[in-house]
């Protein structure tokens, strides 16, 4: 052997010696500080979105203690206002958002066959920035003159003229918050285009691949919008412009077409991702490949692209002209077409399956049915004359909170209770979590159904007394909130428990009848996976959705 | 012929950077137009 392909010889046995022994994680607490290993930062994610659901949900609890019945309770209005402002801002910000893009962190690479993130030292930055954005947004309730007291919304002039001065912090936090969302998206979008499998075609992806690629999209679209928004907010408070002044020549109502512009694909951005969720569990739970694969992937590209032209439903009380209301009207129902062939999909998978109840297809199930309460409740104010009448009332909390605590959330606990097992190694306990389960469903449908009829009757949101009229039901709502609250107490123990001390699972494929790549690596998911790339066979073996003959 | 395992990752890496960089400029781009329509 000459001296040449000897030295090649040996770099290439070193080469392989190095990626034979892959380094594991650093020990300590450094390593949650250095990580760009997707699974870690997805850990990061989902247990930081977990606090702060705690935190927002705490805020939940004073809301509703303060509503148990008529009166003034327990706190001053301002305080009152304050608590349902960040209540709505770290929900939507600190919780739910953070805990899909955890979900995305852990999931689409082992979905794609990638070895990790496209970008992974741009991943740790996106999560280290969030826990000093939501740290920044909580600090505010201790500044002089208070937090922001002006609705998640924060609609100009309350939010520039009138607005204490903590909101120059609530601002910094929704940039920071926005820039890390807007990294994450890059990242996602990054990983799909790139990172895939080289035999993975798009058509080829899991669905909750392609939602969140949807997502990203939306992201990237929406959350500039909202920067600019903030930005436009701090430059009319400090720097004397009148970008939403009429005194200065600005125009308040601009503020409220710009928030929604963002505001209504945002809405989207916490479903979509949901519905790729459920489109993974039950195909498993049902026994069946999904019906309408590719439908599902039109559908959630046409609710994307239609949420950019429907914002202005959100004002209809503006003074908008006739011909405004009746196309937003029109648009926003026709949303309805896409978002119902995602629901009959389900449904027709699920028609004829040899369907078992493990605790994921009871979220799953749970969400097919309540999300669809919350479309239609979403339809009945899309339209305009009715909308009149419910413009503000209760009967919005009611909307929103079926579509993002039971569509939204449910599909995050479905997700959990599905993957953990993968990501851990070990099974949950099965009688706990459906005891959880039924608890936190009735709980819910106690704490929001009622709200329906309270804002039939006319109750206003967003205010801290009532007339006596609305006394029964807010006494109902509370007695179902603080039951849903405590569930979470239960749902904590099961994790703990399931982490610390849960049955052992070592097979790849947790649930017998799981599609999917992620089911092909080991249990629990070694640090690092897909070295090599999975070869065509297999990925089409592992699709959910097409049947391939011979191949199993 | 394919790709080593490595030739794939170094082409994987080098087309995520530049869909990065594409998505990033579109992003301020939106960012910046969002301002200067509403001026």
């Amino acid at each position: 052997m000459s001296t040449t392909t000897t030295d090649l010889q040996n770099e290439i046995d070193a080469h392989a010696t190095h990626d034979d022994h892959h380094h594991g994680p650093e020990k300590g607490l450094l390593r949650w500080v250095k990580t760009t290993n997707h699974k870690d930062i997805g850990t990061l994610y989902i247990w930081f979105a977990f606090a702060m659901l705690l935190i927002g949900g705490g805020m939940a609890m004073y809301i509703r203690a303060e509503l148990f019945q008529p009166g003034m309770q327990f706190f001053d209005p301002q305080f009152f206002n304050q608590m349902t402002t960040l209540h709505g801002l770290i929900m939507v910000f600190g919780a739910i958002m953070p805990a899909f893009v955890g979900l995305a962190n852990w999931q689409i690479p082992l979905m794609i066959g990638a070895k990790d993130m496209a970008l992974p030292r741009m991943n740790n930055w996106s999560f280290w920035i969030l826990p000093f954005a939501g740290m920044m947004l909580i600090s505010t309730l201790f500044m002089e003159g208070g937090g922001p007291a002006f609705g998640w919304t924060f609609y100009a002039p309350l939010s520039t003229t009138f607005a204490p001065d903590s909101t120059d912090f609530f601002i910094f936090a929704v940039h920071m918050l926005g820039f890390s969302s807007i990294m994450g998206a890059i990242n996602v979008i990054a990983t799909i285009m790139n990172m895939r499998a080289p035999d993975m075609k798009l058509m080829d992806m899991p669905l909750f691949v392609w939602t969140w690629f949807i997502t990203a999209f939306l992201l990237i679209a929406a959350m500039p919008v909202l920067a600019g928004a903030v930005t436009m907010m701090l430059t009319d408070r400090n720097f004397g412009t009148s970008f939403f002044d009429a005194a200065g020549g600005g125009d308040p109502v601009m503020f409220q077409h710009i928030f929604w512009f963002f505001g209504h694909p945002e809405v989207y951005i916490m479903i979509l991702p949901a519905f790729g969720i459920v489109s993974q569990i039950i195909p498993t739970f049902a026994r069946k490949p999904l019906f309408g694969y590719s439908s599902m992937v039109y559908a959630s590209a046409s609710i994307a692209l239609l949420s950019f032209v429907v914002w202005a439903h959100h004002m209809f009380l503006t003074g908008m002209p006739i011909a405004g209301q009746m196309y937003f009207m029109y648009a926003t129902i026709m949303i309805s077409v896409p978002t119902g062939v995602k629901v009959f999909n389900w449904v027709t998978t699920m028609w004829r399956g040899s369907m078992t109840f493990e605790t994921p297809m009871l979220w799953a199930v749970a969400f097919v049915i309540l999300f669809t309460i919350g479309g239609f409740s979403g339809l009945m104010l899309g339209i305009a004359p009715a909308d009149i009448q419910y413009h503000d009332t209760y009967f919005v909390v009611a909307h929103f909170h079926y579509v993002l605590v039971t569509g939204a959330l449910f599909s995050i606990i479905a997700a959990v209770f599905y993957w953990l097992p993968k990501w851990c190694g070990r099974m949950y306990n099965e009688k706990l979590a459906k005891i959880h389960f039924w608890w936190a469903v009735i709980s819910v449908n106690v704490l929001f159904f009622p709200q329906h009829f309270l804002g039939l009757a006319g109750m206003p949101r967003r205010i801290p007394d009532y007339s006596l009229q609305f006394a029964d039901f807010n006494m109902i709502s509370s007695i179902g909130g603080f039951a849903f609250g405590a569930s979470f107490i239960l749902l904590t123990y099961i994790i703990v428990d399931a982490i610390r001390n849960g049955e052992k699972v070592t097979d790849e494929r947790v649930w017998d009848s799981a599609k999917g790549l992620e089911w092909t690596v080991a249990t629990p998911a070694p640090y690092h996976t897909f070295d090599t790339p999975p070869d065509e066979k297999q990925i089409l073996a592992e699709s959910s959705h097409i049947h391939v003959e011979g191949v199993h | 012929m394919p790709l080593t395992e490595d030739e794939l990752l170094a082409k994987q890496r080098k087309g995520a950077r530049i869909t990065a960089l594409i998505v990033a400029a579109i992003a301020f781009g939106i960012f910046a137009f969002t301002i200067y329509m509403s001026q």
